[in-house]
């Protein structure tokens, strides 16, 4: 039985409009070759109009959330559009940084259980 | 314990909503919260509920350490890299939250566990949060066995001094799983801690610093993971915490792996047979029994389950865990109350004891994914 206080109405409407906007995650990016759907460095689309020199014409795109972050990986359930007010951060590592993302998360799409 | 109808409020959809219940429609079309109806539930219902739910706790602890001790791993599909550290964590005992017990229970006899959600329980925020609005809003004088939101809290406020905050909120890109783990870091900011959200697949590693890190490389020392520990260890990070274990701490922790386990079910049946909160389960088939459920050892939602009556399937559902072994346990009438087939959410915050209940029906045996959560009140 609730022993003590209500929730504080405050909070609930907080926490709604969170999952609406502020709680939801930033949204990751990363260039990817837009004919074989695979994640590519980022230079690529840094310099995007360096590339278009010769058939067969890659095409350089940043690809935002969904899975597949790594250079060579499939990127997929994601946009080529990024989400409104969301913060956008590339999957690569920060300049002088050593840091890797996707290594978890690619398994399991939900569902409260075990 | 019966179950009543009801009209609905008008702007139910609306009031739920703003209230965090943003995922209520179902893909089938039909809505989750169903406030047409509402589970009446006797002082000497919660009393059984509450007693049961702490005695299975006690018992399934008593069954970590025997799982342990007789190195059932294997029964539990674990992997030797895996179990040193089920074994570490269970010792150490760093920071766990909360689990769900799924009890068959309509008050004609004790409650049954049906399985224990004890790593990535979600129907949170309907059974602190919604249910309890709606309870003020149609019958302010009733009580509720909630007390979910205050036992969150507390428990935060207890770990406040061993966490390292800022603690990082991880889960999946659903909504759901989103607004469960917003409410949870809302508890714990109400508890002073500072939170940081993000998806599970945006947790970087520095291999540098040799740990993991959010978004602007800050080190995350504790990790609130609402993603199961079957899929971490199956993941390319798997050896990152392998190395850099016992940091950072996770939440919950990878001895919880034993717990969600259904083959849990047979465990607790070989230690306590014929006990009245449990019903008999095997591991290596039906044996005697010829009404059971097939279940999977790993699975979710009421998925790759089949339903066994004189020995013969009559009812199924599909899934993706059917390779994760199997788990036979017995059917029981104690989920039928009037005309729908009904679970018990028993809620355990660690440490804070049992923190009420949350209902799910079904007009099938199968209780799953598509099932309505229906708010109740004691009488």
């Amino acid at each position: 039985m609730r022993k003590s206080r209500a929730i504080p109405l405050t909070l609930l409407s907080a926490a709604a409009m969170l999952s609406l906007s502020g709680c939801k995650s930033k949204q990751v990016t990363r260039c990817i070759d837009s004919q074989t759907g695979r994640v590519v460095t980022d230079d690529k689309c840094d310099h995007r109009e360096t590339v278009l020199v010769g058939p067969p014409y890659p095409f350089y795109h940043w690809y935002y959330g969904g899975v597949g972050f790594f250079p060579g990986e499939l990127a997929m359930q994601g946009s080529f559009n990024p989400a409104q007010d969301e913060v956008i951060v590339r999957a690569s590592s920060p300049e002088g940084q050593d840091v890797i993302r996707g290594g978890f998360g690619h398994g399991f799409f939900g569902g409260g259980g075990a | 314990m019966k179950r009543c109808t009801i009209t609905p409020r008008k702007d139910w959809r609306e009031i739920t909503q703003k209230q965090g219940l943003t995922y209520s429609r179902l893909p089938d079309g039909s809505d989750y919260w169903n406030e047409s109806a509402y589970y009446a539930l006797s002082k000497r219902d919660v009393e059984t509920l509450d007693r049961a739910t702490e005695r299975l706790h006690n018992m399934c602890l008593a069954a970590g350490q025997y799982i342990i001790d007789n190195k059932r791993w294997r029964d539990l599909g674990i992997r030797g890299d895996v179990a040193p550290l089920i074994e570490r964590t269970w010792i150490d005992e760093p920071p766990a939250l909360y689990g769900r017990m799924d009890l068959a229970y309509n008050g004609n006899e004790e409650p049954k566990l049906l399985e224990y959600n004890a790593d990535t329980p979600t129907a949170l925020v309907e059974a602190s949060v919604i249910q309890w609005y709606w309870l003020q809003d149609c019958f302010r004088r009733s009580d509720q066995f909630n007390s979910l939101h205050e036992k969150l809290v507390a428990k935060w406020r207890d770990l406040k001094n061993y966490v390292k905050a800022p603690v990082f909120f991880t889960h999946c890109d659903l909504e759901e799983d989103a607004m469960t783990v917003c409410y949870l870091r809302q508890t714990a900011e109400e508890a002073g801690i500072k939170t940081i959200g993000m998806l599970m697949s945006q947790l970087g590693y520095d291999a540098q610093q040799g740990c993991f890190v959010g978004f602007e490389g800050e080190r995350a020392g504790t990790i609130f993971k609402l993603y199961p520990w079957e899929m971490m260890v199956k993941e390319m990070f798997w050896k990152n915490v392998l190395e850099r274990f016992p940091e950072p701490q996770w939440i919950e922790p990878i001895w919880k792996m034993m717990w969600s386990n259904k083959a849990l079910l047979a465990v607790l049946w070989e230690m306590y047979p014929n006990h009245e909160n449990l019903l008999p389960a095997y591991l290596d088939g039906p044996r005697e029994m010829v009404n059971f459920v097939k279940k999977p050892k790993l699975g979710r939602e009421g998925a790759n389950v089949s339903v066994y009556s004189s020995g013969i399937p009559v009812e199924e559902t599909s899934g993706a865990y059917a390779d994760s072994g199997w788990v036979y346990q017995a059917t029981t009438a104690s989920t039928k109350i009037g005309n729908k087939f009904a679970v018990i959410g028993s809620w355990e915050i660690a440490d804070q004891g049992t923190a009420g209940i949350g209902i799910r029906e079904s007009d099938h045996t199968i209780v799953g994914n598509t099932s309505a959560f229906v708010p109740h009140l004691i009488e």
